[in-house]
């Protein structure tokens, strides 16, 4: 083929890609709605849409999200232009969508200001940020007591009632609990939290403000209860126990029904008054909001079709749905046709709506959830010290350091005997004794912390967690550094061509090698070198309200700071460091030995059936690994996983495996190592063929014993071959994000991040710190080439 | 030092149809020079590795001096192997190679330094000790796969055909080292070889090996002039021996022995009588190339192929229409041509004879006497 013929294949290639891009502005007149619903709901939502459609006659493209990542769509495609015009969404996001310019605000011409009359105005003001108005509410979901009518003739009346029955009803070798729910979860204890008058934001400044008198009184009422509450129920447990008549009261949200079964005889009532306070304990309200995209491209349409769903389209979504929609006029006599249960149960999550606090829509709130629940965690069970990773890191030092003085002390190169570093290997590992001691004591000691000092903890790491003020630079230095850099390159290319020619090396038919190299060239610029460059002048910004400005080096200033907290805060870069380098050494060490023992074993004679255990060990790894990550996951888990239910039918107590650093990151550890130790059995075993059987068999007859002949013939002589895999397994361990986001998520509190992870949170989940993810990720590509050319400055030493 | 004592020792290898060694009862003598020859396959690396700890003992018992090593690992065994690979540490330097049994025995650092540079001298390696196997030749890198056994003083010798990859001249050259090594250190040594010449030239004692089967044992000399049957006769000595199916014939009191209507040979009664043959049996003839006389004699020849080596010549030829060779000092074969008749004398005490069925040896024309040295367990 010529080089012509090659043009005109790239121009089709070129105009395929282009075609999505044609369609869409073809379309263009459509309204493009997206929502996260299943089941009824959707069916509810696109029956509504297909009312508005043949109303109006005009066409409304309805996409269902998954739920997981919905948000984040929304925030990279609207700013694209592949949003949506219209979506319903929760309403808790609506600040950080207003600040980064997401959604727009409906002003007095977009709705008539007499419609907003219509909705309960606790719905209408969830959707407020900064004075303005920025979606019309869909439906609302708040906690109330769902009780067993059967245990509980009447529903507690206020706090004291309920402890009563909750001591009354409870009786924990039975597995009866008078109450259940998650306790630990700030959106459920926000109940108590607003019903001893506590608050997050201050309602006169606006800064978050946790440590307060009436926050640590609902931490202590919490504790109360937690004596008689199960330790660590889920959503599924917790509908177990009350299906099975084992719990006699939940506190839950209205999704709860739909897993209680038909027959069971249950009422729900509005959540007691609290009898220390004199106020109305008072859950969270979320309300489920259609927003406006700012991107939106017939905004008078759009608008229509967002009051036709909330208004007319209320009726079908309430009925169809199921929903408990936001628009009153739906509640009026006669509209809905419930069954009296129904109907009763309707009227007390009405009911409850006058004793709720919307969930605040600030961009702040998404970094109050972890810290305010670590620190309910703190109070009510205590927790485990930080420097947890630290001494880890100490004890494995202790001991590699010992072990490494134990095998100089016989030499493996030079043969040479050192008696003395026997003895020095000894002490040195004994010396980790008293620090695994140590390790023992502090972790024993889980006991609960005073609620305000946990609350001014959680209240400090807020703080740290929100981006610092960004401080305009001058871009002026670091671009003439890059264009300096650029300069000394183009020299260097310069030099290199001048002195190929001056040895004669000749330049000809350099258009064909060109065209050989170039897909090569283009692959690696637009897969590597651009996404490279891009994230490190991203570093050097900070993303802010939707705008990148230009710090230099404040994200790196940052970083290394620590973030300005102790370094056993899990927050701090040194702790993720300290794990990260916790969590790549011991992987590497497990599957290089895991994978080396089965190796050698599978090399043996007496073994039968090899090829089969050859097939079966590979497998772990021929399977995609967020796969076995989501296995583990399962098996890891509390209540149904497998790994507790042996634990537990062979009489031991289950594990939280993701309440403490040690269980939890043990959990990733296990995850990793069956993914990670096959490479290194293949890898091994592939070594083993190359060695001959004489070489251990001449060891053998010279006297060396099974160890000697492991570590002086076979060891050596596999290290060339193992020392390259062993640095691949590191550099993919050091950045497995998988295993941690999938398996422990980072839990507890972040403190089982490792550096990618961790960027990703700043980048994703801490109100979308792009700039200062980017310096996490510059440092951890930094640290890596430094690994690997010092890895292979001792791998040319060796050989 | 001490010798070796091997009783009823079979092996079998799981998977495997038969087993591959079928009882095998050897006595090796304290100093002995001991080779164990047979075609690839026999069992002698087997037999080799049994002794050396390498294998395991399906049944029997195997002792070292007065104790039973069945159980015992390779490493307390005391012996030291020398392998057909060599099997040089490839990541260690000479030296290294050779102390390292020492070292792993805690050898005092003083002592293996004084044993390598004895062996290095005794092998001229001396001048490689800092090298690495690879940097060798492969007359270098044997010396060093012996010297690493002999630097230990063990109380025997393993060699698994320890010559096999080295060149025709190199080959000749070690043999002759091997021996005078032997003759300095008069250790206890066990050499496996597929190659005859090696196993008369260096061996005290040759044990033949086939199909798991301790065929013969003896000097080599007893070996070559009686072989216990026809798979000792043929495999020892070279050219390999002839063998032609023959009828025993009695006329007057006087044996002789007919191949073809046309050629018989006269044979000493005594021959057949403790051949324990009678008129009219078949038996097999054996003879090797060496013993013949050509140009005259009863037994008649048709010449194939005359290949000259020089002061020898190699005559092809068919007698009673099998093949036939004979070994002839190149002027008596001078004047013989492809398809030329010829005639054979076959010397009585020259006969080997065999039983057609069994290959059993039945009688040879010269008895074995007692110079030969042969120490018993001919049979």
């Amino acid at each position: 083929m010529n080089s012509r013929h090659l043009l005109i294949w790239l121009a089709c290639l070129g105009l395929l890609a282009l075609a999505p891009a044609l369609e869409s502005t073809a379309l263009a007149e459509e309204i493009l709605l997206w929502h996260a619903y299943r089941g009824d709901e959707k069916q509810a939502i696109e029956q509504v849409v297909h009312d508005y459609e043949t109303l109006t006659g005009n066409t409304v493209r309805v996409l269902a999200v998954p739920d997981e990542g919905y948000t984040n769509k929304l925030v990279t495609a609207i700013p694209r232009g592949n949003g949506p015009d219209v979506f319903i969404a929760a309403h808790d996001q609506t600040g950080s969508w207003s600040e980064n310019k997401i959604i727009s605000p409906l002003g007095s011409d977009d709705l008539p200001e007499a419609l907003l009359d219509d909705f309960h105005p606790q719905t209408v003001e969830a959707l407020r940020y900064k004075g303005d108005l920025y979606g019309l509410p869909v439906a609302f979901k708040s906690s109330v007591l769902f009780y067993n009518k059967k245990l509980v003739s009447q529903p507690p009346k206020d706090t004291v009632e309920l402890m009563a029955m909750v001591e009354a009803l409870t009786n924990p070798e039975a597995q009866k609990y008078g109450l259940v729910y998650e306790i630990t979860n700030l959106y459920f204890h926000s109940t108590w939290l607003h019903g001893f008058g506590g608050h997050i934001f201050d309602p006169d400044t606006g800064a978050i403000d946790l440590g307060t008198e009436e926050n640590a009184a609902s931490f202590e009422f919490a504790r109360r209860l937690s004596v008689f509450l199960p330790h660590d129920v889920d959503g599924a447990r917790i509908s177990k126990l009350f299906n099975d008549g084992d719990a006699a009261m939940v506190i839950n949200g209205p999704w709860f029904m739909a897993q209680l079964g038909e027959d069971l005889d249950y009422g729900v009532a509005v959540l007691p008054f609290v009898t220390e306070s004199q106020q109305w304990a008072a859950p969270f309200l979320t309300a489920e909001g259609l927003f406006l995209s700012s991107e939106a491209h017939n905004r008078k349409a759009s608008l229509e079709l967002l009051t036709y769903i909330a208004c007319e389209g209320a009726l079908t979504r309430a009925t169809l749905g199921k929903q408990m929609v936001a628009y009153l006029p739906t509640y009026e006599p006669g509209v809905l046709n419930d069954s009296p249960a129904a109907a009763e149960r309707r009227a007390v999550f009405l009911a409850q709506l006058d004793h709720v606090v919307p969930t605040s829509n600030r961009p702040e709130m998404s970094s109050v959830w972890a810290p305010t629940q670590q620190a309910l965690r703190k109070a009510l069970y205590g927790a485990p010290s930080g420097a947890t990773p630290y001494w880890m890191l100490v004890i494995i030092a202790l001991l590699a350091v010992g072990v490494v003085f134990m095998l100089k002390a016989h030499d493996v190169r030079t043969g040479l005997r050192r008696p003395s570093f026997m003895l020095i290997g000894l002490l040195v590992c004994a010396s980790a004794i008293p620090v695994i001691w140590h390790l023992f004591t502090i972790h024993s000691d889980d006991t609960a912390v005073d609620p305000l000092t946990t609350l001014r903890e959680a209240q400090t790491r807020i703080e740290v967690v929100q981006a610092p003020a960004a401080i305009q630079a001058n871009p002026a230095p670091f671009v003439a550094l890059f264009g300096l850099v650029m300069l000394i390159l183009a020299g260097l290319a310069y030099r290199a061509y001048q002195k190929n020619k001056k040895r004669g090396v000749e330049y000809t038919d350099t258009k064909v090698a060109a065209f050989y190299v170039a897909p090569a060239t283009i692959g690696m610029f637009t897969l590597v070198i651009a996404p490279f460059l891009v994230g490190t002048a991203l570093s050097l910004f900070s993303y802010e309200r939707g705008e990148f400005i230009f710090v230099g080096l404040q994200n790196f200033a940052r970083l290394f700071s620590g973030e300005g907290t102790p370094l056993t805060d899990s927050l701090s870069f040194y702790f993720t460091l300290v794990v990260t380098i916790l969590w790549t050494g011991l992987n590497v060490f497990l599957h290089v030995t895991i994978g080396l023992t089965l190796a050698l074993i599978l090399r043996e004679p007496w073994l039968k059936l090899r090829g089969f255990f050859r097939v079966l060990l590979i497998i772990p790894w021929a399977i995609p690994n967020y796969i076995t990550a989501l296995i583990w996951r399962g098996m890891f888990d509390y209540e149904f996983g497998a790994i507790n239910g042996i634990l537990k039918n062979i009489g031991l107590t289950p594990v939280a495996w993701f309440d403490d650093f040690i269980t939890s990151f043990s959990a990733n550890l296990i995850t990793n190592t069956w993914l990670g130790f096959p490479f290194m059995m293949v890898v091994t075993l592939g070594a083993l063929q190359a060695i001959p059987r004489d070489l251990e068999d001449a060891a053998a007859v010279d006297g060396a014993s099974a160890w000697q002949r492991f570590r002086f013939i076979t060891m050596p002589l596999l290290k060339p071959a193992l020392m390259p895999a062993v640095v691949l397994g590191s550099v993919w361990t050091f950045n497995m994000f998988n295993i941690i986001y999938l398996v422990s998520q980072g839990n507890p509190d972040s403190s089982t991040e490792i550096l990618i992870s961790e960027a990703y949170k700043w980048a994703f989940e801490r109100q979308y710190q792009y700039g200062y993810a980017a310096a996490y990720a510059i440092i951890v590509f930094f640290i890596l080439v430094v690994y690997s050319r010092m890895t292979s400055r001792i791998l040319e030493a060796d050989a | 030092m001490a010798g070796l004592t091997l009783r009823g020792i079979i092996k079998r290898y799981v998977d495997a149809p038969s087993d591959t060694l079928k009882g095998i009862d050897l006595d090796i003598l304290d100093g002995e020079f001991l080779v164990l020859v047979g075609p690839s396959g026999c069992g002698k690396s087997t037999l080799l590795r049994i002794i050396a700890g390498l294998e395991s003992i399906t049944t029997g018992t195997l002792s070292i001096g007065d104790r039973e090593v069945n159980k015992l690992h390779p490493k307390d065994r005391d012996i030291a192997m020398v392998f057909q690979s060599y099997a040089l540490y490839p990541h260690m330097s000479v030296r290294r190679n050779m102390s390292f049994g020492l070292e792993v025995r805690k050898t005092p650092k003083a002592e293996i330094d004084k044993l390598v540079d004895e062996a290095a001298k005794l092998l001229g390696l001396e001048t490689q000790l800092d090298k690495l196997p690879k940097a060798l030749s492969g007359g270098q890198r044997q010396r060093v796969a012996m010297g690493r056994a002999i630097v230990r003083r063990p109380k025997v010798f393993l060699f698994d055909e320890p010559l096999s990859n080295l060149d025709a001249a190199l080959r000749t050259q070690m043999r002759v080292e091997m021996r005078r090594l032997h003759r300095a250190l008069a250790t206890t040594t066990v050499y496996v070889t597929h190659d005859q010449i090696e196993a008369m030239t260096l061996a005290d004692r040759i044990a033949v090996l086939d199909q798991g089967i301790l065929q013969q044992v003896g000097t080599p000399m007893t070996l070559f002039h009686a072989p216990a049957n026809r798979f000792v006769a043929g495999f020892i000595g070279s050219p390999a021996m002839n063998f032609l199916e023959a009828k025993v014939l009695s006329k007057g009191g006087q044996f002789s022995l007919e191949l073809d209507p046309k050629s018989s040979l006269v044979v000493a009664s005594s021959v057949i009588e403790r051949a324990g043959l009678e008129a009219n049996d078949t038996v097999i003839l054996g003879l090797r190339p060496q013993d013949l006389n050509l140009g005259v004699g009863t037994v008649h020849g048709l010449v194939d192929v005359v290949e000259t080596l020089g002061w020898e010549s190699h005559v092809h030829m068919k007698v009673a229409g099998e093949n036939f060779l004979a070994a002839v000092e190149t002027a008596q074969a001078h004047d013989l041509r492809p398809g030329s008749a010829i005639q054979l004398e076959l010397p009585t005490a020259a006969v080997h004879l065999f039983d057609p069925k069994t290959g059993v040896a039945l009688a040879h024309g010269r008895e074995p006497s007692d110079d030969d040295g042969s120490k018993g367990a001919d049979e």
